[in-house]
C-alpha cells in the first residue's frame, strides 16, 4: 500500500468517499438533527428542480416557496409555522416514489404538494393511498383522478376545452385536425377533445347546437420528435379550418415554427389546450403564433389588482424584475392557499378534517380570479379566460368565464356518494 | 395513384432527413470514424453550437450566418480544451473514453443550464416558403442541404488537398511513423478533435432555427449520429453521406406512408382499435434503427467496410 | 477476496469472511435500527446494486461493456407487472410472475447476445447497439398510452406507467402492480412481501435475493465457464487461439447477466409497484455504468458498493434546499446566483465529475484498494472496523427500541 504514492492516494480517496457516503447517507449519531420545534408543522413538496422537467419544476418551486413564506409571514397556520421540506426528484420517477415514502414515513408531513408530469402523480398516488396521507396535485392535466386522499387543483379538459370548442366552431369552422403528444396527456386529452368538439363544447350532445367534425386521423407525435415535415404535409392535404394542438415539451414547440416557415401561419387557425403553460408565447415570434387561441386559467397578462400585486411580490422575491410569472407559479400558489384555507376552516391539520373542509365548498380569491372546491370530484371550479396571442408576445383576453365546473370528472366521479375510490377515470 | 406533387414533396422530405443526418454525423465521423474516439459528448457540442448562435443573435444582434461561424469556433475551442484536459490521457482506452466523455456531457449539460437556464429558446426563421402543388415547403430546409454539402466539401478539401490534411491522415493512420517523420502528433490529434467538434457546433447552429434550443437537446441526436457513422463505415466522408442518404430515405418514406394496420381488442372511439404501422414520425425512427441494425448484421464493417484504404 | 490473478478459484479465508460480515451484518440489521423509510430506500439501492452486479459480470468477467442492461431490467419489470396483474386475481400468488419476468428478460438477452456475438460485431458497436435497444424500447413504451395497448387486464399505460384495469361499472378503475406474493409450503395463506410501517419482509426478500444471486454468480465464476470468461477478458484473441468457444462463453455470460438484470427488474416492480418507460431511458442506463465504474468494474461486489454510494449521494443532494439565490444585486449577487443555480444542477455536475474523476484517477474503483488494504491488514478489520460497526448498530437498535434516539 505504501509502495507507491498513487496507490496511497487511491486508497485515501476510496476511504474518503466511503466515509463521506456513510456520513451523508446514513442518518448517524454524529449529526443530530434539530428537534422538531413544538410550534412547527412539517409540510412536503416534491418537484423537479433538475432534469428534463425542471422547466416546469423551477417556477413551481418559486410558487411553493412564495406561498409558504407568505403564510408563515402572516403568522402561520393555526398558530404554527410551516416547515417546508422540499425534495428534488431530479425528473426521475423512482425518486418520486422514494421521496414520497420519505416524506410520509420519516418526515411525517401533514400534506404533500407535488408532481409535474402525470406519470409522477400516478407513481406516488398509490403511496399516498397506501399510507392514507394527504396529497395535492397542482397541475393542469388530462383529468379523471378520483381519489379520496388526493385533491387536484389543476384544470381539467372540461375547463380548458369546452369554451374553446364553442369559440372555434363559431369563428373558425367545423373541420378540425388534431395533433397530440404521444403519451398519456395527449391520448386522454384527445379523447376528451373528440367528445367536446363533436358536441360543440359540451360533454353530452345538445340538440340544435353547432357541432364539429374531425378531418384526417388524429396524429400522435412522440415526445422527442423535432421534425414536423411529414405532419405539416398531411395537414395541408387534409385542409382543416382549425388545428387543435395537444402537444407538450420542448421538442414540440418547433411545430409552430415549422408551420410558420411553411407559410401556413394565418392561413389555418390554431387552438390549443396547453399552449402558453411553457411560456411558448414569449419564446416564439408573433409572426409564428399570433392569433392562436387558448382557454386558460392564469395568464400573466391578466390586468387585475390581485395579479399585479402577485407579480410584484414574486419578482421581488426572485430578485429579477424581468422574471416571467407563469402558470406554474400561480398554480402552486393557489394549491397551497386553498389547502391553507381548508386547514383554517377545519381547525386542524388532520387529513380527514381537512378533507371534510375541502368538501364543504370553500372558495378563495387568487391572482387569476375566484376558485372554489368541488366537493364530489376533489377538483376546483375555475375562472377561465379565452385569449388570443397578440403581436407583443402577450395575450388579448377575449372573454372570461366564472365558476367553470370540472365537467369531465363530474361525469364519473362522486366521492361523497362513493368515497372509497382511488383511481383515474378515462372517457368512454 | 400518388400525385405528382406528392412525389416531389416526399423527395424533399427524404432530402431533408438525409441532410439532418449528415449534419449530425459529420463531426462525429471525424472524431469517431477517423480517430476512433467514442465521443458521447458529441450531442453537447451540437448544443454548444446552438446556444452560441442563440446568444450571438439574441444578445449580440449578429446576423444568423455570423452566429453560425462563431458557433463553430466556440465549439472547436471547447473541443480542443477537452482534448487537452481529458481525452489526451485516454488514447487506446476506448471504454474509458466513452465513460469520460459521458461524464463531460453531463457536466456540459449542467453548465449550460446554469448559464442559460432550463427554458427553451427559439431563433426566428430567416427565409420563407415556396409552393409545390398543394403543399408549401420551407426554403430554410433547402438552405440546410446546401450548407451540409458545403460542410462536406470543406472537410474533403481540408483533409485531401491541404498539408494539414495529409499530416492529419498520416497521424491517424500510423502515429508512430508520423512522429518519426517529424509531425507533431499531439498537435494533430488536438486539432483534428477540435475540427470534429467545430463541425458539430456548426451543425447545431444550422439546426437551431428548426428545433428548440434546450440544454438537453443533444441527447435526442446522439443515437442517430452514432448509428449513421457506424453504418457509414471507415470512410468518413463517403460513408457518412451514403449512410445518411440510405437511412434518411428509409426514415422519410416510413414516416410518410403507413405500411399496414393491426386491429386490436379494446374499446376505442371514434374508430375501431387499430394500430397503424408506419405513417408517423415514431415509425420513421424505429425503421431507421431496425434497418441500421439489420444492415450491420450483414455488413459488420459498415457500408464502406470493404475498402482497403480508408484514407 | 476476489483473486486478482483471475484464475477463478474462490479463495476462502479470513478476509472473505470478514468482508461478508462487514457487509451483510449492517444490511441485515438496518430495519431494526432505523425508521421504516431507511429499509425502503436501502431496498431500492440494493435492487440497483443487483442490476449493477449484472453489468459487473459482463464487464469484469467477460470484458464487454453493455449500456443496455436496463433493457433487460425494464423487460423483467414490465413482464412481472403484466403477469402479476393478470394472475393475482385467479391464483392469489405472483410466483408465476416472478418466474415469467426473469424468463422474459433472459429470453431477450439470449436473442440479443446471439445477434451480437454471432454477428461478429466488435465490442464497441455491440455496446452501442445495446444502448439503441434500450432507447427503442423507451420510445415504444412511451407511445403505449392508448387503450388499445392492453394485455389481459394490464394496461401498458405509456408514460404514466403500467396498471391494471378493474371493472367498476362502466368505467375504468385501476389497481397497482401487486408486490411479490408467495405461498411457501409452510404458509397457510399467500404472504405479500411488503415494506411498510408494519412489515419489512420485502426488504429481507430483496436482501436474500441479492445475497443468493451473488453467491450463485461466484459459483459460476469458479467453474470452467468463469475461467474461460476471465481468459477472454484478458486477451480474447489468445483465448480463441487456445481453442475455447468464445462466442458460446460470451453468450452464456451475457444471458446470465440478463437474467440477473431481469430479476432486479422484477424486484423493482414489486418495490415501487410502479414501472414506466423511464427504466429504458438514457439516464438510467448511464446510471448503472456510473455505479459499476465507481465501485470497481473488476470485482463482483463493486457494482453494489457503487450503487449504494451513488444513490445515497444523489438522494442526499436531492434534499438540499437551494442556497440563497434571491440575494442582493451586483457582482456578489451574480456570484451568489450562479452558485445557487450550480447547486440546483448539482446532481448532474457531481455525476459527471465522478465519472471523469473515476476514469482518470481511480480506474479500479473504490472496492479494490480497500479490499487490498484489508487483505494485508486483516487485524484492523477484525478488531477495529467490525467492532465499530457492531457498537454503532447496537446503539441504533437500542435507542430505537427504547424510542430514545437523539433524532
Amino acid at each position: 500500500m505504501m509502495r507507491n504514492r498513487r496507490g496511497f492516494l487511491k486508497l485515501t480517496a476510496s476511504a474518503a468517499l466511503t466515509t463521506a457516503g456513510g456520513i451523508t447517507g446514513f442518518p448517524n449519531i454524529l449529526r443530530i438533527r434539530s428537534a422538531q420545534a413544538a410550534n412547527e408543522v412539517p409540510v412536503g413538496s416534491l418537484l423537479d428542480r433538475t432534469g428534463a422537467f425542471n422547466i416546469s419544476g423551477q417556477p413551481a418551486i418559486v410558487g411553493t416557496q412564495f406561498a409558504v413564506n407568505q403564510i408563515n409571514a402572516k403568522g402561520g397556520l393555526l398558530g404554527k409555522q410551516l416547515k417546508l421540506i422540499e425534495y428534488d426528484t431530479q425528473s426521475d420517477i423512482a425518486k418520486y416514489t422514494q421521496y414520497a415514502k420519505k416524506l410520509i414515513l420519516e418526515d411525517e408531513v401533514v400534506v404533500t404538494h407535488g408532481g409535474i408530469a402525470s406519470a409522477s402523480r400516478e407513481a406516488i398516488r398509490p403511496v399516498f393511498d397506501e399510507y392514507k396521507a394527504l396529497y395535492y396535485y397542482d397541475n393542469l392535466y388530462e383529468g379523471g383522478v378520483c381519489d379520496k386522499y388526493v385533491f387536484c387543483t389543476g384544470q381539467t379538459p372540461g375547463q380548458y376545452m369546452g369554451r374553446l370548442a364553442e369559440y372555434a366552431l363559431q369563428h373558425f369552422g367545423k373541420k378540425c385536425y388534431t395533433i397530440a403528444a404521444d403519451y398519456n396527456f395527449g391520448h386522454i386529452s384527445w379523447k376528451w377533445w373528440d367528445i367536446y368538439w363533436r358536441n360543440g363544447g359540451d360533454i353530452s350532445p345538445v340538440p340544435g347546437k353547432p357541432h364539429g367534425e374531425h378531418v384526417g386521423q388524429v396524429e400522435f407525435i412522440p415526445l422527442d420528435v423535432t421534425d414536423f415535415n411529414a405532419t405539416i404535409q398531411r395537414i395541408q392535404q387534409a385542409k382543416p379550418d382549425v388545428i387543435m394542438t395537444l402537444i407538450a415539451g420542448a421538442a414540440h414547440m418547433n411545430f409552430y415554427r415549422q408551420l410558420a416557415a411553411a407559410g401556413l401561419h394565418g392561413k389555418i387557425n390554431i387552438v390549443s389546450a396547453n399552449f402558453g403553460s411553457g411560456n411558448e408565447h414569449i419564446l416564439l415570434a408573433p409572426s409564428e403564433v399570433e392569433g392562436l387561441v387558448v382557454c386558460a386559467a392564469y395568464l400573466d397578462d391578466l390586468d387585475t389588482p390581485a395579479n399585479r400585486t402577485f407579480k410584484e411580490a414574486i419578482t421581488k422575491m426572485v430578485g429579477d424584475p424581468k422574471y416571467l410569472v407563469g402558470e406554474q407559479v400561480c398554480q402552486k400558489y393557489n394549491g397551497w392557499n386553498i389547502w391553507a384555507k381548508a386547514v383554517e376552516t377545519a381547525g386542524s391539520f388532520d387529513r380527514e378534517a381537512v378533507t371534510k373542509a375541502m368538501e364543504s365548498g370553500i372558495a378563495i380569491d387568487t391572482p387569476l380570479g375566484r376558485i372554489k372546491s368541488d366537493a364530489a370530484t376533489h377538483h376546483l371550479f375555475y375562472t377561465m379566460h379565452l385569449a388570443a396571442v397578440n403581436d407583443k408576445h402577450g395575450w388579448n383576453i377575449l372573454q372570461t368565464y366564472e365558476d367553470v365546473p370540472p365537467s369531465d370528472d363530474a361525469k364519473y366521479c362522486d366521492l361523497i356518494k362513493k368515497p372509497d375510490q382511488h383511481t383515474q377515470y378515462q372517457p368512454d | 395513384m400518388i400525385a405528382g406533387d406528392t412525389i416531389v414533396i416526399v423527395g424533399l422530405e427524404i432530402l431533408s432527413a438525409a441532410t439532418i443526418l449528415v449534419l449530425l454525423a459529420l463531426g462525429l465521423a471525424v472524431v469517431f470514424g477517423m480517430m476512433r474516439i467514442i465521443n458521447l459528448a458529441h450531442g453537447e457540442f451540437l448544443t454548444i453550437g446552438a446556444f452560441t448562435t442563440l446568444a450571438a443573435v439574441r444578445f449580440g444582434g449578429l446576423p444568423l450566418w455570423l452566429g453560425m461561424l462563431l458557433a463553430a469556433c466556440v465549439a472547436g475551442l471547447i473541443g480542443i480544451a477537452i482534448e487537452r484536459l481529458v481525452i489526451r490521457h485516454l488514447y487506446g482506452r476506448p471504454l474509458d473514453v466513452m465513460l469520460a466523455t459521458w461524464g463531460i456531457s453531463l457536466i456540459l449539460i449542467g453548465t449550460i443550464t446554469v448559464m442559460f437556464g432550463p427554458v427553451t429558446n427559439g431563433l426566428p426563421y430567416a427565409l420563407g416558403s415556396f409552393t409545390i402543388g398543394r403543399y408549401q415547403y420551407s426554403q430554410y430546409r433547402i438552405a440546410m442541404t446546401v450548407v451540409a454539402l458545403l460542410m462536406m466539401l470543406i472537410v474533403y478539401v481540408l483533409f485531401h488537398r491541404t498539408r494539414f490534411g495529409r499530416q492529419a491522415r498520416a497521424t491517424i493512420g500510423n502515429p508512430e511513423m508520423a512522429a518519426a517523420l517529424g509531425i507533431n502528433t499531439q498537435r494533430m490529434f488536438m486539432l483534428t478533435f477540435g475540427l470534429g467538434c467545430a463541425l458539430a457546433g456548426a451543425a447545431g447552429a444550422v439546426l437551431s432555427p428548426l428545433v428548440g434550443v434546450v440544454p438537453t437537446m443533444g441527447i435526442l441526436y446522439i443515437a442517430q449520429a452514432f448509428i449513421t457513422v457506424i453504418v457509414g463505415g471507415p470512410l468518413a466522408l463517403v460513408g457518412t453521406a451514403a449512410a445518411a442518404s440510405l437511412l434518411g430515405t428509409i426514415e422519410a418514406l416510413i414516416a410518410h406512408f403507413p405500411l399496414f394496420h393491426i386491429a386490436t381488442a379494446g374499446s376505442c372511439t371514434p374508430t375501431p382499435c387499430v394500430i397503424a404501422i408506419g405513417g408517423s414520425a415514431f415509425f420513421g425512427q424505429i425503421a431507421l434503427l431496425v434497418f441500421a441494425v439489420v444492415l450491420l448484421r450483414l455488413l459488420p464493417q459498415g457500408l464502406t467496410g470493404g475498402s482497403r484504404n480508408p484514407y | 477476496m476476489i483473486n486478482r490473478r483471475g484464475d477463478g478459484r474462490v479463495r476462502t479465508g479470513g478476509t472473505d469472511r470478514l468482508a461478508a460480515l462487514l457487509v451483510v451484518v449492517p444490511l441485515a440489521l438496518v430495519p431494526y435500527g432505523f425508521k421504516p423509510y431507511a429499509a425502503n430506500a436501502l431496498a431500492l439501492f440494493l435492487i440497483y446494486g443487483l442490476l449493477a452486479m449484472s453489468l459487473n459480470l459482463i464487464w469484469g468477467y467477460a470484458g464487454m461493456i453493455s449500456f443496455g442492461q436496463t433493457a433487460f431490467f425494464g423487460v423483467g419489470a414490465y413482464a412481472y407487472g403484466v403477469i402479476a396483474l393478470n394472475t393475482i386475481g385467479p391464483v392469489g400468488t405472483t410466483g408465476l410472475a416472478v418466474v415469467g419476468g426473469a424468463a422474459a428478460a433472459t429470453a431477450l438477452a439470449l436473442v440479443t447476445a446471439y445477434f451480437v456475438f454471432y454477428g461478429r460485431l466488435s465490442d464497441v458497436y455491440a455496446a452501442i447497439i445495446m444502448l439503441v435497444l434500450s432507447l427503442v424500447l423507451n420510445t415504444l413504451m412511451v407511445s403505449t398510452a392508448g387503450e388499445e395497448w392492453v394485455i389481459g387486464v394490464a394496461r401498458l399505460g405509456g408514460f404514466n406507467g403500467l396498471f391494471g384495469q378493474g371493472s367498476t361499472g362502466q368505467n375504468i378503475g385501476n389497481f397497482q402492480i401487486p408486490p411479490i406474493t408467495l405461498q411457501l409450503p409452510f404458509m397457510a395463506q399467500p404472504f405479500a412481501f411488503r415494506i411498510d410501517r408494519t412489515s419489512v419482509a420485502g426488504y429481507y426478500l430483496v436482501l436474500g435475493a441479492c445475497g443468493t444471486t451473488y453467491l450463485a454468480a461466484r459459483l459460476v465464476l469458479a467453474s470452467r465457464l468463469g475461467r474461460i470468461a476471465v481468459a477472454i477478458r484478458e486477451n480474447e484473441a489468445r483465448a480463441a487461439h487456445l481453442g475455447y468457444d468464445i462466442r458460446l462463453c460470451k453468450l452464456t455470460i451475457f444471458t446470465l447477466a440478463g437474467a440477473i438484470a431481469g430479476l432486479a427488474g422484477v424486484l423493482f416492480a414489486s418495490w415501487g409497484r410502479f414501472v414506466n418507460p423511464d427504466v429504458f431511458g438514457l439516464a438510467f442506463a448511464s446510471g448503472v455504468v456510473v455505479n459499476v465504474l465507481l465501485g470497481g468494474r473488476l470485482t463482483l461486489i463493486g457494482g453494489f458498493v457503487g450503487a449504494l454510494a451513488v444513490n445515497y449521494l444523489t438522494s442526499y443532494l436531492g434534499g438540499i434546499a437551494p442556497t440563497a439565490s434571491y440575494a442582493a444585486g451586483g457582482v456578489l449577487g451574480l456570484l451568489y446566483d450562479l452558485l445557487g443555480r450550480a447547486t440546483q444542477q448539482s446532481a448532474l455536475l457531481v455525476q459527471g465529475a465522478v465519472l471523469i474523476g473515476t476514469v482518470l484517477l481511480l480506474e479500479e474503483g473504490i472496492v479494490p484498494p480497500v479490499a487490498r488494504f484489508l487483505s494485508r491488514r486483516p487485524l484492523i478489520g477484525w478488531f477495529f472496523l467490525l467492532p465499530l460497526l457492531l457498537v454503532y448498530f447496537s446503539a441504533q437498535i437500542a435507542c430505537r427500541q427504547a424510542d430514545f434516539c437523539l433524532y
